[in-house]
């Protein structure tokens, strides 16, 4: 099993697009797929027009042992959904009151390996005792970044956040969102961390594309409502990447 | 309701009439039918089917199931054009093994497959997002209807929904049945096909008071009907167990017919032994490539990897000859004298099964049995008594002779002893499992040596010699400890108490209800 985070300290930046597109993807690839929405915005979850179990509370979703049942099928073979609770705000609550407050996520998580190859978190923005447990749970923090001085800067930040908490800088995987080709500004910025020397980036770029921004009305996977779309074709090449690395 | 439920389907209702029984709490969308194509697969000997399992292969994707549940414990997609068939073909290693547990060094063909038209229609909650499906098959194989099935599939964590179609249909009379058939069995059951029939053990079960003659056309039959069974995969080249299980039928006949003496007038048990002694002897070099080329892997993973270079050109050189060898033989095997003769053979032991009469005074075959294992039994404690140390190994060698022989009468005649004698033969097994290791590791050595003498000078050869001699030494240890595991299971075997456990089973002349 494989955790793949969809991350990012900056909001809109086209975490939950991907973290829906890239979840799609994977199942389509026949990998049993789960996608947690982490987000208590629950966009992810109103992407795939499931709303949470009654019952569902941050207080259960930290109990590892009753998880399962609140895990919801989507529309699409092997790829199911554990939606966002409103009450995912006060994760870092229930985190910090527990013996091992980092290592609470992967607690969670570690059930359901038998289940599920692939994994895939979207996100909140922001860096608090969730995202570190998110950064302890996943192989991969897939990093959605929007190709402007201000974007690559936090993104520098998450890796100095990397460095002072002793974690493993190498999970971190940028790769550049919402690229509007005709900006010089964007232009440089990727031509400028692409190049042979700085590896880290994803070599597929997901450019700003209307296709992708109409999920929130088609409510589907961009390669269903507009499979010809540019935004359709990247998210395909960045999950053949991603596949790559699994 | 995690799992999918099937209802039972009244004869005269149809897709449409099931569509306007469905609750009217939900929108339904009905999709185009899709047409797909099932093709279930297994081993030769039905190894999946024994335990309890199916493969089946829909597209590119295979699932292995449990028979009667439709629960999938493994799946994998097979991208290749060449066709899934060894557990070896995995390059996942969880699979590798998953599946060399079930087919081991058996390969997989299909054995069934089945059309399925399938009509679905979606049950859509508020949002608009599918809570249920339920599925209509049309189940066909060879164009003929098997079945059709109403199949109600709950979306994961949408079961209160799928509980409200259920009873909407139960209200129209559509029950869930208390349990539902497998569609593997009933598949196979239409095309007339018995699973899990073949098997090259012997099943004969004798009397005690049938003839010797009797018994061992009886015997030579079953042992015929084996070798019939394996020509196919022979030809085909489909994996090595089926020139394995010719073989052992070749030997058994032999064997039988060396143990039975004087049963057959002279000139025809000379014809036996010599027809069948030359297809053992035929196959020989064949079944010694397939030896080597099964232990491949293992060879390799013993080598460090600067030697596997040599090794890679050793294996070419023993694949051309595994080749020559196959063409040769399959064309042997659909040739008319090899036809002449093996149809001869079951001739005559079809006309002699019932030909031979027990008169009185005769023997039986339980005068006779207990007389042939206990003789074998002896040998074995004869030799076991004169091994030392330093004996050579050729010794040994004629141990593991001597415990096939005593098998082999095991295998022929336990029927006749209470439990089908089957603590002998269990304990045989193991120590044959030993011997046949050590034989292995013998053979291979010798081969290995052979063909490092007759390695031609030229590109490669250093190379080659390298690996082998590399493998030479490891398999001597690993031999060198076989021997000594032999050794302490067959002094087991031959202690005082199992010596009097034999001669109070086998001892000639006892019936069996008095032992």
């Amino acid at each position: 099993m494989k955790v793949i985070a969809l991350y990012s300290i900056k909001g809109g930046v086209g975490k939950t697009t991907a973290a829906a597109n890239l979840a799609y993807l994977s199942a389509m690839d026949y990998h049993r797929t789960l996608l947690i929405d982490l987000d208590p915005q629950g966009a992810a979850s109103y992407y795939f027009k499931v709303k949470p179990h009654k019952k569902l509370n941050s207080k259960k979703f930290a109990d590892k042992n009753s998880i399962d049942r609140f895990i919801r099928g989507s529309d699409y073979e092997n790829l199911d959904l554990l939606p966002a609770d409103i009450s995912f705000r006060k994760l870092d609550i229930r985190f910090d009151d527990s013996n091992k407050p980092l290592k609470q996520l992967k607690q969670i998580l570690s059930p359901l390996k038998s289940d599920y190859d692939v994994i895939i978190l979207d996100c909140p923005p922001n860096l608090t005792l969730l995202s570190e447990n998110i950064f302890e749970a996943s192989d991969i923090v897939m990093v959605p970044t929007i190709p402007t001085t201000l974007s690559v800067r936090t993104l520098d930040m998450l890796k100095e956040f990397f460095k002072q908490h002793d974690l493993n800088r190498k999970k971190i995987k940028p790769f550049f969102s919402m690229l509007e080709s005709r900006k010089s500004l964007h232009k440089h910025t990727i031509a400028e961390h692409l190049s042979s020397d700085k590896p880290a980036f994803f070599k597929n770029c997901i450019p700003y594309n209307s296709a992708v921004e109409r999920m929130g009305i088609n409510r589907e996977p961009v390669m269903l409502t507009s499979p010809r779309s540019t935004g359709a074709y990247a998210f395909k090449r960045l999950w053949e990447e991603l596949k790559g690395q699994l | 309701m995690n799992r999918q439920l099937e209802i039972e389907m009244a004869e005269h209702l149809d897709w449409e009439d099931v569509i306007d029984f469905l609750d009217a709490g939900f929108t339904y969308r009905k999709s185009h039918p899709e047409h797909d194509k099932v093709t279930f697969y297994d081993t030769f000997d039905w190894r999946f089917y024994k335990k309890n399992l199916t493969l089946s292969r829909a597209g590119q994707q295979f699932k292995l199931q449990e028979l009667d549940s439709d629960k999938v414990s493994l799946r994998f997609n097979w991208l290749r054009k060449t066709p899934y068939r060894f557990a070896t073909d995995h390059n996942d290693p969880v699979l590798a093994e998953a599946f060399a547990k079930i087919q081991d060094i058996r390969a997989v063909s299909p054995i069934a497959e089945v059309a399925i038209k399938s009509n679905c229609c979606e049950a859509l909650n508020q949002d608009e997002k599918i809570v249920c499906r339920i599925k209509y098959e049309e189940i066909s194989t060879n164009g003929e209807e098997v079945e059709n099935v109403l199949k109600i599939i709950p979306v994961k964590g949408y079961d209160d929904e799928a509980e409200v179609i259920c009873k909407s249909l139960a209200k129209a009379g559509l029950n869930t049945p208390s349990s539902t058939p497998a569609l593997l069995p009933m598949v196979l059951e239409h095309l007339h096909i018995i699973p899990g029939t073949y098997s090259s053990k012997i099943k004969t079960v004798l009397t005690p008071d049938m003839t010797p003659r009797n018994t061992a056309s009886l015997l030579i039959s079953e042992m015929l009907t084996v070798i019939r069974a394996n020509e196919g995969g022979i030809i085909e080249n489909i994996d090595t167990e089926f020139l394995h299980d010719f073989r052992v039928s070749v030997r058994r006949i032999r064997a039988l017919i060396s143990q039975l003496k004087k049963i057959y007038p002279e000139d025809i048990a000379a014809a036996i032994k010599a027809d069948f002694g030359e297809l053992g002897k035929m196959t020989n070099r064949l079944r010694d490539c397939d030896v080597l080329l099964n232990a491949r892997k293992e060879y390799e993973d013993m080598l460090p990897e600067v030697l596997r270079e040599g090794l890679k050109l050793f294996f070419k050189g023993i694949v051309d000859t595994r080749r020559r060898e196959m063409n040769r033989f399959t064309e042997y095997l659909q040739s008319e004298k090899y036809e002449t003769k093996i149809s001869h053979w079951i001739k005559f032991v079809e006309k002699d099964l019932h030909k031979d009469k027990i008169k009185s005074g005769d023997k039986t075959i339980i005068d006779i049995s207990g007389k042939v294992i206990m003789k074998r039994f002896g040998k074995i404690i004869t030799i076991i008594d004169s091994i030392e140390h330093d004996t050579p190994d050729e010794f040994i060698h004629g141990l593991r002779i001597e415990c096939k022989k005593l098998r082999y009468s095991l295998e022929f005649f336990s029927s006749l002893y209470p439990d089908n004698a089957s603590e002998p033969v269990a304990r045989l097994k193991v120590i044959q499992t030993l011997l046949g290791d050590f034989n292995d590791y013998s053979v291979q050595i010798a081969e290995l040596t052979s063909k490092i003498d007759r390695l031609p000078a030229g590109k490669g050869t250093n190379q080659i010699a390298a690996s082998l001699g590399g493998l030479i030494a490891i398999l001597g240890k690993d031999k060198a400890q076989l021997r000594e595991s032999c050794l302490k299971e067959l002094g087991k075997f031959t202690d005082d108490a199992n010596q009097l456990y034999f001669k109070n089973m086998f001892t000639p002349g006892k019936k069996p209800e008095e032992q």
